[in-house]
C-alpha cells in the first residue's frame, strides 16, 4: 500500500528476513510461550510447549510466513530451565520476554556463561532500563533487541519516537543510541501497544512514522489492546470472537508497513500465520504491480 | 465508569460511604457492597495505578486501601502501589522504591498523588488470596474509620496536547508527507 523514500534496512537473521520496503518480505510473526496462566506447572509441561513450537514451525513452512518464539521469563528462579529449553528446542533466534530489569541482567549473565547470547532477541530495552543493565548489555551483548517506544509521559506518536531517539523528558539518552553503544546488531522497534483509551491508535500511527524516521524494522503487539477491551468480557461468544479479533488486529499495522508482529499466545499460530499469509500476499501483489518491488523468493505471494 | 468514579476501569462499586477500597491485583474477588466502596483487579504498575489513584481521590470517604491477591508477575503492581504510598514520586514521575517494570505516574499530577498518599492508609495483604482474611481486614478498617477526608478531589487526566483538526493538510501524521500514490516521505522534503 505504501512505499518509503527513506532507505529501509533489512536484517537477515539466519535466513529470516525482516524489514525493508512494505510487501517485499513476509511479516515475521512472533508467538509467545510460557506466559502467565498458559500452563499449570510450566516446568513439567515442557513437552507441550515444544509441541506448540513445532506446530508454529510447521505453519511457517506451510505458509512461507516466518516465525520466531518469544519466551516469558518472569522470575530469576525460572531463568535456567527456560533458557535451556530455548537452546534445546529452538533453531536460530528466539526472543526472551523479561519484564523485570533484574531478571534481564541475570539472563545476560547466564547466557554469557553457557553460550547463546548471539541468538537472543532481548525483549525489551525500555524506559525501565537501569544503569546496571546498561553496563551489562555492553559487556554481555545479545544478538538483537526489541526497543519499546512506550512513553507514559507523552504517549502520542511523537512521544514514542522521542523514547527511541533521545529518551524524551524521561531518559538522558534514547533507546536506539543506547542499543548502538552496546553494539546490539539487530534492533527491532516496537511502537508499544497501549490500551483503548490510552491513545491505542497511536500504536498504529507510529508504524509509518518510525519507518520514515529510523528506516529500521518496526512492529508491535496489538493483541494486548484487544485484551484491554472490557466489553468483550461480557460477550456471549467471547472466545470465538476474541480469537478472531486477536488475529485480525494484526492486519492493521502490517497494512501501514509493519515488519514484525508479536501476535500473542503461540497457540494461535494456526490462525495467525495463515491470516498473515493472506495479508502479505495482498500487499506484495500491490507492491510489485504498483511500486515495481522485487518480492522475495520465499513469500506466500509465490508459494500459496 | 460512574459519576463518583470518573476514570473508567475494571471495578465494582459498593456503598460510597464505606472507608475501604480493595485492589485485588490478579484475582477476581467479590465483596459485600455494603462494606467496600470500590474494588477490582489492577494489572499494570503505571496506567492501572493512575486509575486507582484518581478514583480513590474522587471519594473522600475512602481512607483505607487494601492491596491483596496474587502479585502481577513482571509488573509488580502491588509492590509498586505500596511503594507509591510509602515513598511518593521522583521528579520525573518514577515511583520511588518500585520493583516494577515501568513504574511511572504521568497522567495525574504530583499534587494529586500527594493527596492520595495523605488520604489513604495501605493495608498490605500482598499475595493473600484467602477471602476470609481479606474480609477480616476490611472489617478492621471499618471499625477504625476516621471519617471523610474532606471535599472530593477530581484528578484531571493530563492530556498530551496533540489534537489535530480534520482540515489538516496531511495524512497519517504531521511528520509525514503521503503522496496520492502512497509514497511516504518526511514533511520537510516537500
Amino acid at each position: 500500500m505504501f512505499s518509503f523514500t527513506q532507505e529501509q534496512r533489512t536484517y537477515d537473521m539466519e535466513g529470516v528476513k525482516v524489514g525493508g520496503q512494505p510487501g517485499i518480505h513476509p511479516t515475521l510473526m512472533v508467538g509467545t510461550i510460557f506466559y502467565e496462566g498458559q500452563f499449570e506447572d510450566p516446568e513439567s509441561e515442557q513437552e507441550k510447549a515444544a509441541e506448540l513450537i513445532r506446530k508454529q514451525d510447521e505453519l511457517s513452512r506451510m505458509t512461507s510466513v516466518p516465525s520466531m518464539v518469544d519466551i516469558f521469563i518472569y522470575e530469576k528462579e525460572e531463568i535456567e530451565w527456560k533458557v535451556d529449553f530455548a537452546l534445546e528446542h529452538i533453531d536460530g533466534y528466539f526472543s526472551l520476554d523479561m519484564p523485570e530489569s533484574e531478571v534481564r541482567v541475570k539472563v545476560l549473565d547466564h547466557l554469557e556463561e553457557i553460550g547463546g547470547l548471539d541468538r537472543v532477541i532481548y525483549n525489551s530495552l525500555n524506559l525501565g532500563v537501569t544503569e546496571e543493565e546498561i553496563e551489562e548489555l555492553k559487556e554481555n551483548t545479545p544478538g538483537g533487541a526489541v526497543l519499546l517506544g512506550y512513553n507514559p509521559q507523552k504517549n502520542n506518536t511523537q512521544g514514542r519516537v522521542d523514547m527511541i531517539k533521545d529518551g524524551g523528558a524521561l531518559m538522558d539518552q534514547g533507546l536506539l543510541p543506547l542499543a548502538r553503544e552496546a553494539d546490539i546488531r539487530y534492533t527491532l522497534l516496537d511502537t508499544a501497544a497501549t490500551p483503548f483509551g490510552e491513545k491505542a491508535c497511536e500504536t498504529l500511527r507510529a508504524i509509518p512514522v518510525f519507518k520514515n524516521e529510523f528506516g529500521l524494522p518496526v512492529g508491535c503487539s496489538l493483541h494486548n489492546t484487544v485484551e484491554s477491551w472490557k466489553w468483550l468480557n461480557g460477550y456471549e461468544d467471547k472466545e470465538r470472537v476474541f480469537e478472531t479479533l486477536d488475529t485480525s488486529i494484526d492486519n492493521l499495522p502490517v497494512l501501514l508497513g509493519a515488519d514484525f508482529i508479536y501476535y500473542g499466545p503461540i497457540e494461535n499460530s494456526a490462525l495467525a500465520l495463515p491470516n498473515m499469509a493472506m495479508v502479505n500476499k495482498l500487499i506484495a501483489e500491490g507492491a510489485e504491480d504498483y511500486f515495481g518491488a522485487q518480492i522475495s523468493e520465499d513469500h506466500p505471494y509465490r508459494s500459496l | 465508569m460512574s459519576e463518583l468514579y470518573p476514570w473508567p476501569g475494571n471495578y465494582e462499586i459498593g456503598d460510597h460511604r464505606s472507608p475501604v477500597a480493595v485492589v485485588t491485583l490478579s484475582n477476581d474477588f467479590d465483596f459485600d457492597p455494603k462494606e467496600v466502596a470500590i474494588w477490582g483487579p489492577m494489572k499494570t504498575e503505571n496506567l492501572g495505578i493512575e486509575k486507582v489513584v484518581a478514583n480513590v481521590l474522587s471519594n473522600p470517604n475512602i481512607r483505607f486501601i487494601v492491596i491483596c491477591g496474587e502479585e502481577i508477575r513482571g509488573h509488580r503492581s502491588g509492590q509498586t502501589i505500596m511503594a507509591l504510598i510509602e515513598n511518593g514520586l521522583e521528579e520525573n514521575g518514577r515511583i520511588k522504591g518500585s520493583q516494577g517494570a515501568v513504574p511511572y505516574i504521568e497522567n495525574v499530577s504530583h499534587e494529586a498523588v500527594a493527596r492520595f498518599r495523605e488520604q489513604v492508609e495501605v493495608v498490605d495483604l500482598l499475595n493473600v488470596t484467602s477471602k476470609e482474611k481479606i474480609e477480616e481486614a476490611i472489617k478492621r478498617c471499618i471499625d477504625r474509620d476516621p471519617g471523610s477526608f474532606g471535599e472530593p478531589y477530581t484528578a484531571v487526566k493530563i492530556e498530551t496536547e496533540d489534537k489535530t483538526a480534520f482540515e489538516a493538510d496531511f495524512a497519517l501524521h504531521s511528520s509525514l508527507k503521503v503522496s496520492p500514490w502512497g509514497k511516504i516521505s518526511s514533511m520537510e522534503e516537500r
